[in-house]
């Protein structure tokens, strides 16, 4: 897929020109919100950086709107639990958007344990002309005060607050892996490794459990939750992966537990392909439904399969992201890069679909011409407006020029959160602690 | 952290900027678990593990069970290292407590398989090729080898057999006693009564269940995988060196932790007279033939030290 892209990157680390980075501004979730407008970020620190699109003004037209930071704030602190001794991290696991009712915006944002509900609003006029309160907020002596006047509003800069507005704890024993805004827009789930509850966003103070997987003997544990997302349409409908390689799609019409499926989701194992590490690299680390909501696509360790939710017996689509990475499965096993969880995305019009890999390369897969692409997010290569140059990857013999070969590849380097821009052609990719938003370029 | 703009007008961020000053005062911690593979440079060899590179072994396809014995060992310090990890990852816990029971099935297929075909050719009985490759044979990368190379794996693989179950239940229990409020009503049953299961294993190898009335204890499952490691790790490491420097007054174990002593070495003072007993059985069933590529390690001996003195 031939893709021209304009460039420009938004560094938030601190430490900008080392190599290495603070572990906090480590990225850990980048979501775009309902209209493509906004863009969020999560980090390990547990803050969250959200992006605007700048309006598109006459003067600067070659400018298509770039994004600049529009409001930070610290979403999760860290948190001791005092009964089983465990500490409980502060990293932004998802962030998720809500759409969009009035001039406020509100996401959910989640760590391990808690999700809350967050209210972003600007504030661009405050009042004037208090009558106990003096203009630097000193209550006033009443014995001073002769006559009455009416406050009035007078502008004042643009002030960007982010107030929470629930907290929604409590509900989780294992660590939440997944949040999914359900079509009604009036509830949500939230995944942890075996167990998915429903909330109402109104409610915080009780959820409903409508998928349990935990054995009544932990001895007999052999499969976890890994994603779980609602269909896009369908408020009924969700579905759940699992570390076996497999996807559930379960309708919450049937019963009040869900722990029988609707449908399952799974492809028969290759076994020329056979190892060791076979259920490993099976285990699925995403699923996102297509915006159509006709299909949905899952991510394992080397492959992104589309699946039509007609089928249940095998994939429509498998999509290689780095098969040369098979042969170094034993390696990537001891250094637990085999454990790495990636995300895919679909474009908006579930044509393209992206997903992430080692060495800050990411892919790109055309559905429709079956072309693919392997791009590369880093500082080097990258000036701002250059247009990006697709990488290859031998796998051995002969290097040719411009190739990168397995053996270089550089696996603390990996991305594993993108996001694409829900109508235009804006894709954002978290690099470590960096963040890169690439554009088509327009001319 | 840049201070916001929004589209229109100037905006002033709320968001405090002590975060800015706190940061330099911090100390950079670079993310240590990730090490590169293969980028010429050359890797630290684990310190809790004798093992030789991955990479080395990758490229020499022929042993099939040398690889098998490989990821086995990878598996379980990664499961003993996994106790000490802040965040309790249960997802790649279990992953990895599914690669171990899945090669722990194929080594007791294997040898039960052997076992079988051995006990009919000493009955003088021509019967041509009993051995079956076991359904599920499973590659690193290339295909199996033959048998004969991991006749060796079979005497301590089936010893370890029970052992490795027992530790990666009592792994996975403990995961629900830490994690959950509610843990599973079940009894355990097959704990870590480890040093029976070893003496057990010494007269016997192909064997029964083993039904132990010991509660579980998170202590004994560390000391329980320790046993497997040690029955193949541990070879020719004398006792003395190992106990020279711990009061065993404090340790209150009765499980061996150590690996056999070489045969007719005596047992130093002060150690408990159980652990004695469990040496000399250890001795024996190790003696039938542990896996001579995996040698003794120093540092081994300092991770098992730890693990001794802080209990």
């Amino acid at each position: 897929m031939e893709e021209e892209i304009d460039t420009r990157k938004i560094n938030n680390s601190f430490l900008r020109d080392h190599n290495y980075a603070t572990e906090a501004d480590i990225i850990s979730t980048v979501e775009f919100n309902n209209t493509g407008e906004l863009l969020a970020t999560g980090d390990k620190g547990g803050r969250v950086v959200i992006f605007q699109r700048e309006q598109e003004s006459k003067n600067q037209s070659h400018r298509r709107g770039e994004y600049n930071v529009y409001s930070t704030f610290q979403s999760h602190e860290p948190e001791f639990d005092y009964l089983k001794s465990l500490e409980i991290e502060e990293k932004i696991n998802k962030i998720r958007w809500l759409p969009q009712q009035n001039a406020a915006y509100f996401l959910l944002s989640t760590n391990d344990k808690t999700v809350k509900l967050w209210k972003i609003s600007e504030r661009d006029k405050r009042p004037e002309g208090y009558n106990l309160k003096d203009e630097d907020g000193r209550i006033k002596d009443p014995s001073t005060i002769t006559t009455l006047r009416v406050p009035v509003l007078r502008p004042m800069d643009l002030m960007v607050e982010a107030s929470p507005r629930r907290v929604f704890a409590n509900a989780h024993t294992y660590h939440i892996n997944s949040i999914s805004v359900n079509s009604d827009y009036e509830t949500y789930m939230s995944a942890d490794d075996l167990r998915i509850n429903l909330w109402h966003l109104e409610i915080t103070n009780r959820s409903f459990n409508i998928v349990d997987i935990k054995p009544a003997n932990m001895e007999e544990l052999t499969e976890v939750i890994t994603a779980a997302e609602f269909h896009p349409h369908q408020c009924n409908m969700f579905v759940y992966s699992s570390s076996k390689g497999t996807i559930r799609l379960c309708d919450m019409r049937a019963s009040a537990l869900c722990d029988k499926h609707s449908k399952l989701f799974e492809e028969p194992e290759d076994p020329s392909n056979r190892s060791f590490f076979s259920e490993i690299i099976s285990s699925i680390s995403d699923v996102k439904f297509s915006h159509s909501g006709r299909y949905m696509m899952t991510r394992d360790y080397l492959t992104v399969k589309v699946w039509d939710l007609n089928m249940e017996n095998r994939p429509i689509e498998t999509y290689q992201v780095h098969e040369y990475l098979r042969s170094k499965l034993c390696s990537l096993y001891e250094n637990d890069c085999i454990f790495d969880k990636f995300e895919c995305v679909w474009n908006g019009s579930d044509s393209v679909i992206m997903t992430g890999s080692y060495n800050n390369f990411f892919r790109m897969f055309d559905r429709n011409t079956k072309r693919d692409v392997t791009l590369e997010a880093s500082r080097e290569n990258s000036k701002p407006r250059a247009i990006l140059k697709p990488r290859k990857v031998c796998m051995g013999g002969k290097r040719k020029k411009d190739e990168i070969s397995v053996d270089s590849l550089d696996f603390s380097k990996k991305i594993l959160h993108t996001a694409w821009h829900p109508s235009e052609n804006i894709i954002a990719v978290a690099a470590t602690n960096n963040l890169y938003i690439f554009q088509d370029k327009v001319n | 952290m840049a201070i916001g703009r929004a589209g229109r007008g100037k905006a002033v961020s709320t968001y405090c900027d002590d975060r800015h000053i706190i940061k330099t005062n911090n100390c950079v911690r670079v993310n240590q678990q990730v090490s590169m593979v293969g980028k010429g440079v050359k890797r630290k060899r684990h310190a809790d593990g004798g093992l030789d590179s991955c990479q080395n072994l990758a490229d020499c396809p022929e042993s099939y069970s040398l690889k098998r014995q490989l990821v086995l060992n990878t598996s379980l310090n990664k499961m003993q290292n996994g106790r000490a990890l802040p965040e309790l990852s249960l997802r790649r816990t279990v992953l990895i407590a599914n690669t171990l029971r899945q090669i722990q099935e194929e080594i007791r297929l294997e040898s039960s398989q052997l076992a079988s075909a051995m006990a009919l050719d000493s009955g003088c009985s021509e019967l041509g090729s009993q051995r079956d490759v076991p359904p599920s044979r499973l590659t690193t990368e290339s295909h199996p080898a033959g048998f004969g190379d991991g006749l060796e794996d079979f005497t301590s693989a089936s010893d370890e057999d029970h052992s490795l179950s027992s530790a990666i239940n009592s792994i996975l229990r403990d995961l629900d006693i830490i994690v959950d409020e509610s843990p599973s009503p079940s009894i355990p049953q097959d704990n870590l009564g480890l040093p029976e299961a070893m003496d057990t294993a010494a007269e016997d190898w192909n064997k029964e269940e083993i039904q132990s009335t010991e509660p579980s204890r998170p202590l004994e499952s560390v000391f329980g995988s320790f046993e497997i490691m040690s029955s193949s790790y541990l070879v020719g490491v004398t006792l003395d060196d190992l106990f020279l420097d711990i009061d065993t007054s404090v340790c209150d174990c009765d499980v061996a932790t150590v690996g056999p002593a070489p045969s007719g070495r005596a047992v130093p003072p002060g150690v408990a007279d159980d652990l004695a007993k469990t040496f000399t059985s250890c001795n024996s069933s190790s003696s039938l033939g542990a896996s001579p590529t995996l040698r003794t390690d120093l540092n081994d001996l300092d991770h098992i030290m730890e693990i001794l003195v802080s209990s």
